[in-house]
């Protein structure tokens, strides 16, 4: 039997948002990107890596991501996916747009006034 | 509108559907090789690395129906209207030539009318109802299981396994399982966790029904789900007979409590306080009336060992040749990064304390040793030009290069039967990886 899953479930679009800021610094595989945001999130996240699939083609598709085969260093074939320009300024776009929610989400959760309504 | 669905009828890609399919299959199978590589080079055997990748992958065929929905989805629709609007097209054209023939003087005004049908034909939304030819073929999974629901039956039809798979896997509580096929032949069969295996690959027909329950079934032999972690030869979670759940048979059975264990403690699924016993106790009499209930944690502890482990640990050093080669390999960065993150864990868990750090504390430890080797052997793989080069002028060198070429050619089929095998063949990996890095070094050192 599989452990207990532990790990939180993902809001929609974060998974989205931590591939596209994954491959900001640089193209990767599949495989590599579950481990960065594996290592990057220290381990809190650890997400059904078949998962990544679904959200890597839907952002290929909307033109954010441009995908080529390549050999990874242990010579296994794999795809590799890179941000397009268009992928950089919705990266871009949406980490503002996350920063804003979670920022309203915390504030919310602290009970702690909006700067604007506390004077 | 048109503008924007005229594109995408050339934007999308117009290679065959089995190229592409073929294409998203490659890739997660090229991703599940790639998680299998990194549990081998722990020490698995080949058999609980496919386990173990699957189950942090998840189900390769549900993903590649996902991605064809994604990847296909709007083309096959297209290709339909496409079709459709060439036909109209192709009548209307013969429609205005015979009309145009027959009848001259009204050609102007049918003209001008076909026409504007046309161009309202081109603009019409993409409807819905022009989709899909044959009823949808569903088979309903219900009750305990992750997400229950209604599931389409793929192309290449569906088994027990996959549709349990495909609604997130069963809960822990799952006791019965009923299957109510609507096929051919009706049947209802009554599965528990402990027969169901035999079912797994039963290909389910369109309309069945399976339903997880929570509660035993008398009809089914019964079994219930428990955790065993620690100081025992293989701390995991297991179904077992419900008959058999009892502290002293558990631990005189499956789970045999290692040379080091002085305490047993079972923490109830249910709350309560700690139930403490020493491992004499646990394995004595005493033991048979100590009954273990569903979801119930037994941790087998030695605190006396546990009070070692702090010296014992041995943080990864990054040197700066090791750094530099690591700037042009993205998977010995990982190795590395991951290679670090096992201390951080690890320094962690042991500011957590006992008892929840001890069972990962010695799996991580295991992890650890894998990485370690499989950084050894990156560096090797990287170096390999380097390598070569020198050997031409050291006999020490060619024969370790030469050692490793020997057990690159020794076949896989030894390592694939045996799990001991596997593990001594890639130690010996790891012991002449480490003797060519020694020796990489004295030779370039100076």
């Amino acid at each position: 039997m599989p452990p207990k899953d532990s790990s939180p479930e993902l809001p929609p679009g974060a998974l989205e948002l931590m591939v596209l800021r994954t491959l900001a610094r640089g193209s990767n595989h599949g495989y590599g990107i579950a481990r960065a945001i594996e290592l990057a999130s220290g381990k809190a996240l650890s997400i059904e890596e078949g998962s990544l699939y679904p959200a890597l083609y839907r952002l290929e598709k909307r033109g954010d991501l441009k995908s080529e085969w390549g050999i990874t260093d242990a010579n296994r074939k794999a795809k590799f996916y890179s941000l397009t320009p268009r992928g950089r300024a919705r990266l871009k776009e949406q980490t503002a747009l996350w920063e804003r929610l979670s920022t309203a989400v915390s504030r919310v959760l602290t009970d702690d006034p909006a700067p604007e309504s506390a004077a | 509108m048109s503008r924007v669905f005229l594109r995408s009828l050339f934007v999308f890609d117009s290679r065959p559907v089995a190229e592409i399919e073929a294409e998203v299959r490659d890739e997660l199978d090229a991703h599940l090789a790639m998680i299998e590589d990194e549990l081998l080079a722990q020490g698995l055997s080949p058999q609980q690395a496919r386990v173990q990748a699957l189950a942090r992958f998840g189900d390769p065929a549900r993903i590649a129906l996902e991605a064809r929905t994604i990847k296909l989805g709007d083309r096959i629709m297209l290709q339909r209207i496409n079709l459709a609007l060439l036909v109209v097209f192709g009548a209307a054209v013969i429609f205005l030539l015979v009309q145009n023939h027959r009848i001259n003087t009204r050609s102007v005004a049918t003209l001008e009318q076909v026409s504007a049908s046309l161009v309202a034909l081109q603009n019409r939304e993409p409807a819905p109802q022009a989709a899909p030819a044959s009823p949808a073929k569903l088979v309903y999974i219900e009750g305990a299981v992750r997400s229950p629901g209604p599931y389409l039956i793929p192309p290449g039809g569906f088994t027990l396994k996959q549709l349990i798979s495909a609604a997130g896997g069963l809960k822990d509580g799952a006791q019965t399982i009923y299957l109510d096929s609507g096929g051919d032949d009706r049947m209802n069969v009554i599965l528990s966790p402990s027969n169901m295996e035999a079912w797994y690959d039963y290909k389910l027909q369109p309309d069945d029904v399976v339903t997880v329950s929570e509660r035993p079934d008398p009809r089914a032999p019964h079994r219930i789900h428990v955790s065993v972690q620690g100081y025992v030869n293989h701390p995991c979670d297991d179904w077992i007979e419900s008959s058999g759940a009892v502290l002293a048979k558990l631990l005189n059975g499956k789970w045999k409590p290692d040379k080091r264990a002085t305490r047993v403690v079972i923490r109830r699924a249910g709350g309560g306080p700690e139930e403490s016993f020493t491992v004499a106790e646990a394995l004595s009499q005493q033991g048979l009336t100590v009954r273990i209930n569903a979801g119930d944690v037994i941790h087998v502890l030695s605190p006396e060992a546990d009070a070692e482990v702090p010296s014992e640990w041995r943080r990864f050093v990054r040197t700066p040749r090791l750094m530099e080669l690591a700037r042009g390999s993205r998977e010995l960065m990982y190795a590395i990064e991951q290679r670090e993150a096992y201390d951080n864990e690890y320094e962690s868990l042991i500011k957590r304390g006992f008892p929840i750090a001890h069972g990962r504390v010695e799996s991580i430890r295991k992890s650890v040793g894998g990485m370690e080797l499989q950084i050894a052997a990156l560096q090797v793989v990287l170096l390999k030009d380097r390598l070569m080069e020198l050997a031409q002028s050291d006999q020490e060198l060619r024969d370790l290069l030469e050692r490793r070429a020997e057990i690159e050619r020794t076949p896989p089929t030894s390592m694939e039967s045996d799990e001991r095998g596997a593990f001594s063949f890639l130690s010996r990996y790891a012991e002449v990886d480490r003797a060519i890095l020694a020796r990489y070094e004295e030779l370039t050192g100076k």
